[in-house]
């Protein structure tokens, strides 16, 4: 029996940016449909779904914009791993607010986002 | 790159790279206890792509604040360079949908070996050496043999290649191996060329009984599109280039960087080049590996003056990646093609060649629907299952057809096509022939006398200094001086 994992989905806020749009390019140039879903009915979208039922692609700025109006991040961060099965979020950049959101999606691992130093 | 975790980093894993871009990259700072989160890969020893697992959600965080755009113009990819914006998230995609992407069922290698004719010995390389050296090392050859040599086999080499198909192969180089013979745009002449090229390696077959890969490897990697045009209609499976791109690429436009990310790159009507590396860092094998493509590395007789103790530790770097096949151009070229699995009965395969072999490696029959990339300038004449015409479809330059594989057994696909490109009388007159002969002793006078030796060698560079006004050497050539292309 094959497992069949869920569609991807490409999570922007107010409009993809460039780097949103390169990453859909890249999940269709492997065959994959991808469904894009505003971050402002994300949470519309996380209620209705079943838990680990999500493979969820987003910036880290996205969901940082995503969670930055709810009461609780921290509760709004563990609900999307509550809900999600495999998360894909790039473009941690230093920044306390970012940093955050690693340190809680990776459970304290993370502690700090820094710039490279290295020639 | 990490090897904790060789599911996900795949060809790369335990790799060590230069790939950082500053503008674009961070590092993670962690915590002594990492509570789970594995660092994927590290930038100068700083965290940079890490995966932290909590209940059954797997989570990826990656520093790089930007993507690679697949549709952006480029000559050629740089692992280098594109790394951080494409390989963590085509690693996630291929980790988590697995068979649903594209991709090839197997890591083909082959080590292609330019100009040598059939002798015993040329320049630096010896067949019985290097046969000792492919069943030490485990490897396999092909060589590009220039098909104006067709006439002057040793019986004993070919006899080895008769033998040890099983290491060695021939494909075709050229015609007569002259200065940039595929660059020309007159698609009669090209045509013509193609058929002469051809007819030799026919003759050499039936001579010596040593068959060949209709593949073909441009001298001086330099071609046309109209190139490419002779070598379809004249039903070549694939040419193979260290660039696939043409002097003049006209109508079909730039390469992108999707282009560099199938097994070979048919934008120029529809015709595959694979591309093939000199010898270099694991990550660009790793590279063409991920994205399906064959791992085919060139070299010449030059690359054998150490006895080929720098091919037999190039050898073993390559095969550490697991589950590499070495094994011969042609069989390369007809199994290089990529799929993904719709449903449980539905495969979608993609084919690059002309001649495939689409295998079934499920316990179950499957319905395959092949397709292929073509551009309608030379007429199919008919697609082949099995040695069966089948009926297929074109739709907007893609051809179409579905066949049913019975399970753990493969089907044989051809697409023939129509030579109808004009035809040129080639000059074959004495002064023309002179010329060719005069161009192909020269080159193995360099291969076999001024290459071996120092004295000789720094004489006729000094000479070339001397004629060009310059001293610029190709240092893949090993310092041989070109007193003709290679």
């Amino acid at each position: 029996m094959t497992l069949v994992q869920p569609e991807p989905i490409l999570l922007y806020h107010t409009r993809p940016t460039p780097d949103d749009v390169c990453l859909k390019r890249l999940i269709e140039f492997f065959g994959l449909s991808c469904r894009t879903v505003d971050a402002s009915t994300f949470d519309a979208e996380l209620h209705g779904a079943a838990e680990h039922d999500h493979c969820i692609l987003a910036s880290a700025v996205t969901i940082d914009r995503w969670c930055h109006n709810l009461p609780d991040r921290a509760a709004a961060l563990d609900g999307l791993r509550q809900k999600a099965s495999f998360l894909f979020l790039y473009g941690f950049t230093p920044g306390k607010s970012l940093a955050y959101i690693a340190g809680r999606l990776s459970d304290g691992a993370i502690e700090d986002v820094r710039a490279l130093t290295g020639a | 790159m990490s090897s904790f975790e060789p599911g996900i980093t795949r060809e790369f894993s335990g790799l060590s790279f230069s790939c950082t871009r500053n503008d674009t990259d961070s590092g993670f700072v962690c915590s002594a206890n990492s509570n789970g989160a594995v660092p994927l890969v590290t930038i100068d020893d700083m965290p940079f792509w890490v995966v932290a697992e909590r209940n059954l959600c797997k989570t990826f965080l990656l520093t790089c604040s930007a993507v690679a755009d697949i549709q952006e113009q480029v000559n050629g990819i740089d692992v280098g360079t594109y790394f951080s914006r494409l390989l963590p998230a085509a690693m996630f995609l291929r980790w988590v949908f697995k068979t649903r992407c594209w991709h090839g069922k197997r890591r083909f290698a082959n080590f292609i070996i330019d100009d040598p004719p059939l002798k015993r010995s040329y320049g630096y390389l010896n067949y019985r050496n290097l046969l000792a050296q492919m069943d030490r090392c485990e490897f396999a050859s092909t060589i590009a043999f220039i098909p104006w040599n067709y006439r002057r086999t040793d019986n004993r080499v070919a006899q080895l290649f008769r033998e040890r198909m099983d290491r060695l192969s021939l494909c075709v180089h050229g015609c007569d191996h002259t200065t940039a013979e595929f660059s020309s745009t007159d698609l009669a002449v090209l045509n013509s060329k193609v058929q002469l090229a051809s007819a030799r390696m026919n003759s050499l077959e039936r001579l010596d009984g040593l068959s060949y890969s209709k593949t073909m490897v441009f001298p001086q990697g330099r071609f046309s599109t109209g190139a490419l045009t002779a070598l379809k209609a004249n039903n070549y499976l694939a040419a193979v280039n260290s660039s696939p791109s043409p002097a003049y690429s006209g109508v079909y436009g730039s390469l992108t960087v999707a282009d560099f990310l199938t097994p070979a790159v048919t934008r120029h009507g529809g015709f595959p080049v694979f591309v093939r590396r000199y010898p270099a860092g694991l990550e660009q094998f790793a590279f063409d590996l991920f994205f399906g493509k064959p791992l085919l590395a060139v070299e010449h007789h030059a690359y054998f003056k150490d006895g080929g103790a720098r091919l037999a530790e190039f050898v073993t770097r390559i095969n550490s990646f697991k589950k590499l096949q070495w094994t011969g151009l042609h069989d390369i070229m007809k199994k290089s093609y990529l799929e993904r699995e719709i449903s449980n009965q539905i495969t979608a395969c993609r084919l690059y060649t002309n001649h495939h072999v689409i295998e079934n490696h499920a316990e179950r029959d499957r319905t395959f629907i092949v397709t292929k990339f073509e551009t309608g300038d030379v007429p199919i004449q008919r697609v082949l299952v099995n040695g069966v015409a089948t009926r297929f479809m074109m739709i907007d330059n893609v051809l179409e057809f579905a066949t049913r594989i019975p399970a753990l057994s493969s089907t044989v696909v051809q697409v023939v096509y129509r030579n109808s490109l004009p035809h040129a009388e080639l000059e074959r007159g004495f002064a023309s022939r002179s010329h060719v002969w005069a161009h192909r002793m020269l080159s193995e006078f360099r291969d076999n006398v001024l290459c071996r030796s120092g004295f000789l060698l720094a004489g006729a560079q000094a000479l070339r200094r001397g004629f060009s006004g310059h001293g610029a050497v190709d240092p893949r050539q090993n310092h041989v001086p070109s007193i003709v292309n290679k």
